[in-house]
C-alpha cells in the first residue's frame, strides 16, 4: 500500500512515517499542507491520503476541504482525516459527498498502530472509517424514550459497527457471525430507527450519525 | 452712541417725515392737486426711516439700517420738485427714483449688508448707474432753462434714448433681483426662512412689481408708479417686512422664558430638542464638553465631532464664566439674533451643566462597557490561541513522543522493557486525550469552525441528561456565538449539578437584530444568578456586548436561563 502524508508538524509526520514503514506501508510522498498535498497526490497517485484536520494556513478543518478537493479529482484515492475533535459535525462534513472512500479518525488512533493500519487497509478497499470513540460518544448520549431502546444489545452493537463505518462483511467478521445474519440485523436496526435501507457506503454511515447525534 | 451718530438719528428721524410733508406742501402752496401717492409716499418714507434706524441702533455695523433710512430720505426729494423752483425742479428730477436703487442694494446685501460677491458688487454699481442715467435724462430734457435749471443741453433723441436705457436697465435689474433673492429663499434651511423670510418675500413682491411696471409703462408709455400701483405697495412692504421681522425676534426672546419652565419640567436628554424648538431650528445639536479635554459628546455620552463652520452652519458656545460648557450648532441664520441666542444660552445656563454632567456620566459609562467588551474579547483571542497553542505545540510533541516509544519498542528485545514502554504509550496516549479535552474546555474548536448550533449539538451529546437541540437560523457574529456558547456550557453544568432534571432544551434563534439563545430544563427550579459566580460571570459576557441574561427559575416549574445579545 502507498501512503501520501501531510501534517505540519515534521516531528510528526516523520514519526508516523517510521512507523508505517516499519508496518509495511509505503510512504510515497510528504507534504506540510493543502496545496502540497494535492500536488504530490496528483503526482504520486498513493492509494490512501492521510491528512492533519489542521493545517496551514488557517488550521482549521483544511483537512476536510482537502479530502474533498482530492477525491473530486481522484476519485480512487482514499482519504484518512486525522482529527483531534470529538465532534460528529467533523465527520458528517468530511462524509458529505456519496463518492470516494473517507475516514475520520482521532489523532490519538496513531498510538495504536494496530487500528491505524486496519483503518487504512479498509479505505484502501473503499470502505468508510469512523472513530470508535466518537460513535462510542454518540451511543452514550443520554436521550428521552428514543428508537434505540428498542434495540437488543446485539442490534446495538451493530449500529455502533455501522456507524464507524464497517459494510455488512466487516460487521460480521468482527462479530463471528455469518453475513446473512449481520443483513438481518442490520435491516432490524434500519427499520426500527426508520431509516431507509438502500443505504450505501458513505451514505449509510452519514444516516446513521446523523441519527446518533440527533 | 457717539454724539455724531445721535445728531445723526436726529437729523433723519425730523427731517424725513418733514421733507415729505414740506413737498407735499409745496404741491398745496401752489394750488396743485396733491399727488395721489402722497399718502403711500409719506408713509413709506417715515416707516422706513424709523424701522432703518430701529436696525442701525440694534447692529450698527450691519449697514441695513442705514441703507433702509437712506432709502426713506431719498423718497422724499421727488417732492420738492413743486416748489416752482428750476433747481429744485432738477434735484427732485435727479433723484427722482433713486430709493429704488438702494431699496435694491439693500435687498441685495440682506441680511450682512454686505456685497460678499464680486459679481453682487458688480451689480449694485451698474444699478447705481441707472442714477447718472438718470441725471443726464434731466439734463437733456425738453423742457426750458426757468423750469429745469439742469436742462443745459437740449437733445431730445438721446434723452429718448436716456430713458428707454433707464427702463430696459431697470426692468434687467429687477429681473436679475428676482433670481438672487428667489435662489437665496430656496436654499434658506428651515430657520433662515423664518428669520429672513419676511424680508425676502417682500423683496420679491418689490423687484416683481418694478419688473412688471417696467413692462406696462413700454407698452402704455406713462409716469412710472402712476398706472401700475403694486410697486408702491411694494416699497411699503419693504419697511414693513423689516419691522416685523424686528418684533418676531423680539417675540422669540419671550419664548425663552417657557424653555426654562419647560427644562425644569422635563428630564435629561430633552435640551437639544427643547432649544430646537425655541430657536426655530429643527436640525439643531447640542454637544457637551467633557471635564478632560477638548472632546464634546451628544446627550447619550456618544462623542460627537463638531462641523465645520460653513454657508449653513455655526456654532456658538455657552458657558458659565470662562468655562465652556456646551456647543450649539445651529443654522448661521440664527447669527442675525444675536440676542435671542444669548437670551437662550443665559436661560438654560443651570439646567445646561446638569444636561452636560448627565452626558459625561453616559460618556463613562459607554467607555466602561467598550472596554469591558474589549477585555472580554481579548480574554477570548487568549482562549483561543491558548487552545492553538495546546494543539499545535504540546499534542504534536506527545504524538511524537508516542510514535518513537512505539519504534522503539518494536526493537527492544527485552520483554521487561518492551512491557515499561507499552505502559508508558499508554499513559502518554492517556495524557494525550487529555489534553485534548482540556483544550476543548478552553476554547472548543468545533465553535469557530463549524459555529453554534454544532458546537451547542457537542455539548448536548455529553451531556448526561438528554437534551434536545432546537436551531432556527444561521451563523452570528464570533463575539455572539462565544458568549453563547459559554452560557450554553454553563447553564447545563447547572442542570447536571442542581436541577435534578429529567430533559433539557437548547433553542437558538435570532429574532429582531437579537440573538436568543436559551437552555430550559423540568427540574426543581430555584436557581439565583447571584447564588456562585457561574451565572453573574455569565451576565457580565453577556452585558458585555449590549445583550442581557433573563434567569427565569420558580421553585418546582423548571429554569430557564435566555441571553439576549444583539447580533444585527
Amino acid at each position: 500500500m502507498r501512503v501520501a502524508l501531510a501534517d505540519d508538524s515534521l516531528l510528526v509526520r516523520e514519526g508516523l512515517k517510521r512507523v508505517l514503514t516499519d508496518a509495511g506501508i509505503e510512504v510515497c510522498a510528504e507534504a506540510s499542507d493543502a496545496a502540497e498535498l494535492a500536488e504530490a497526490v496528483d503526482r504520486h497517485l498513493p492509494d490512501v491520503v492521510i491528512a492533519d484536520i489542521r493545517m496551514p494556513p488557517t488550521f482549521t478543518d483544511e483537512g476536510i476541504r482537502a479530502a474533498h478537493t482530492i477525491i473530486a479529482r481522484h476519485p480512487r484515492v482514499a482519504v484518512l482525516v486525522l482529527s483531534q475533535y470529538v465532534d460528529a459535525d467533523y465527520a458528517l462534513a468530511l462524509l458529505e459527498d456519496d463518492d470516494g472512500a473517507r475516514g475520520y479518525l482521532l489523532k490519538d488512533r496513531v498510538l495504536r498502530i494496530a487500528d491505524l493500519t486496519d483503518a487504512l487497509a479498509r479505505l484502501e478497499r473503499g470502505e468508510t472509517v469512523v472513530d470508535p470513540e466518537l460513535v462510542d460518544q454518540l451511543l452514550r448520549r443520554a436521550r428521552v424514550a428514543s428508537p434505540l431502546d428498542g434495540l437488543t444489545d446485539r442490534e446495538r452493537h451493530v449500529l455502533s459497527l455501522m456507524a464507524e463505518g464497517l459494510t455488512d462483511r466487516g460487521i460480521a467478521e468482527r462479530l463471528w457471525l455469518s453475513p446473512k445474519t449481520v443483513e438481518t440485523h442490520v435491516r432490524h436496526v434500519l427499520q426500527k430507527l426508520g431509516l431507509p435501507e438502500d443505504h450505501t457506503r458513505n451514505r449509510r454511515v452519514q444516516a446513521v450519525l446523523a441519527y446518533l447525534q440527533r | 452712541m457717539t454724539p455724531r451718530a445721535r445728531l445723526a438719528w436726529f437729523v433723519l428721524l425730523v427731517a424725513g417725515p418733514a421733507f415729505v410733508v414740506f413737498g407735499e406742501l409745496g404741491f398745496w402752496l401752489n394750488g396743485i392737486a396733491p399727488r395721489e401717492t402722497f399718502p403711500l409716499d409719506l408713509g413709506v418714507s417715515s416707516l422706513a426711516i424709523a424701522s432703518g434706524l430701529v436696525l442701525w441702533r440694534l447692529r450698527p455695523e450691519n449697514r441695513t439700517g442705514l441703507l433702509l433710512g437712506v432709502a426713506g430720505i431719498l423718497w422724499t426729494i421727488g417732492g420738492i420738485r413743486a416748489y416752482r423752483n428750476a433747481w429744485a425742479f432738477g434735484v427732485g428730477q435727479c433723484f427722482d427714483g433713486s430709493q429704488d436703487l438702494v431699496l435694491a442694494h439693500l435687498l441685495i446685501a440682506y441680511p450682512s449688508g454686505r456685497l460678499g460677491h464680486r459679481s453682487l458688487r458688480v451689480l449694485v454699481t451698474a444699478g447705481y448707474g441707472l442714477f447718472v442715467v438718470g441725471v443726464l435724462e434731466t439734463i437733456t430734457m425738453d423742457l426750458p432753462r426757468r423750469v429745469n435749471a439742469f436742462a443745459v443741453w437740449h437733445a431730445p433723441a438721446l434723452h429718448g434714448t436716456l430713458s428707454t436705457i433707464g427702463s430696459v436697465g431697470a426692468g434687467m435689474y429687477a429681473t436679475t433681483g428676482i433670481a438672487i433673492i428667489g435662489r437665496r429663499w430656496l436654499r434658506a434651511g428651515y430657520s433662515r426662512r423664518r428669520v429672513l423670510g419676511p424680508v425676502l418675500l417682500a423683496a420679491l413682491f418689490f423687484a416683481l412689481a418694478v419688473a412688471v411696471d417696467e413692462v406696462v409703462q413700454a407698452i402704455v408709455g406713462s409716469e412710472p408708479g402712476i398706472v401700475f400701483f403694486p410697486p408702491l405697495v411694494a416699497r411699503l412692504l419693504i419697511p414693513v417686512a423689516f419691522l416685523f421681522g424686528l418684533a418676531r425676534s423680539r417675540l422669540d426672546r419671550l419664548v425663552v422664558g417657557d424653555l426654562v419652565l419647560e427644562l425644569d419640567a422635563s428630564g435629561a436628554g430633552t435640551m437639544q430638542a427643547a432649544l430646537a424648538r425655541a430657536l426655530h431650528d429643527p436640525g439643531l445639536q447640542v454637544g457637551y464638553r467633557l471635564d478632560d479635554g477638548d472632546e464634546f459628546v451628544d446627550s447619550e455620552g456618544e462623542p460627537l465631532v463638531l462641523p465645520v463652520e460653513d454657508a449653513d452652519h455655526a456654532i456658538t458656545y455657552v458657558g458659565r464664566g470662562d468655562a465652556q460648557l456646551a456647543a450649539i450648532v445651529h443654522e448661521r441664520a440664527l447669527l442675525e439674533q444675536p440676542s435671542l441666542i444669548e437670551a437662550v444660552s443665559a436661560a438654560v445656563g443651570l439646567a445646561l451643566d446638569n444636561e452636560r454632567l448627565h452626558a459625561q456620566l453616559r460618556n463613562q459609562l459607554q467607555v466602561l462597557r467598550a472596554s469591558r467588551a474589549r477585555l472580554v474579547r481579548t480574554a477570548d483571542s487568549e482562549r483561543r490561541r491558548l487552545e492553538r497553542d495546546l494543539h499545535d505545540g504540546a499534542q504534536q510533541r506527545l504524538l511524537a513522543l508516542g510514535l518513537a516509544l512505539n519504534m522503539l519498542r518494536a526493537r527492544v528485545e527485552d520483554a521487561e522493557s518492551a512491557q515499561l514502554l507499552a505502559e508508558a504509550e499508554e499513559e502518554l496516549a492517556t495524557a494525550v486525550s487529555e489534553l485534548r479535552e482540556l483544550a476543548r474546555g478552553i476554547h472548543p474548536a468545533i465553535l469557530t469552525d463549524q459555529g453554534l448550533a454544532a458546537a451547542a449539538r457537542t455539548l448536548a451529546s455529553r451531556s448526561a441528561v438528554p437534551v434536545e437541540v432546537v436551531v432556527n437560523g444561521g451563523r452570528f457574529p464570533p463575539a455572539v456565538e462565544t458568549a453563547g456558547y459559554y452560557v450554553i456550557a454553563e447553564a447545563l453544568a447547572n442542570v447536571m449539578r442542581y436541577a435534578h432534571a429529567g430533559r433539557a432544551r437548547i433553542e437558538i434563534r435570532e429574532a429582531a437584530g437579537l440573538a436568543l439563545i436559551e437552555v430550559s430544563d423540568d427540574g426543581v427550579g430555584g436557581a439565583d444568578s447571584r447564588r456562585g459566580t457561574g451565572l453573574a460571570g455569565l451576565a457580565d459576557r453577556v452585558g458585555a456586548l449590549d445583550g442581557r441574561l433573563v434567569v427565569e427559575s420558580a421553585a418546582g416549574t423548571g429554569t430557564t436561563v435566555r441571553a439576549e445579545i444583539p447580533c444585527a
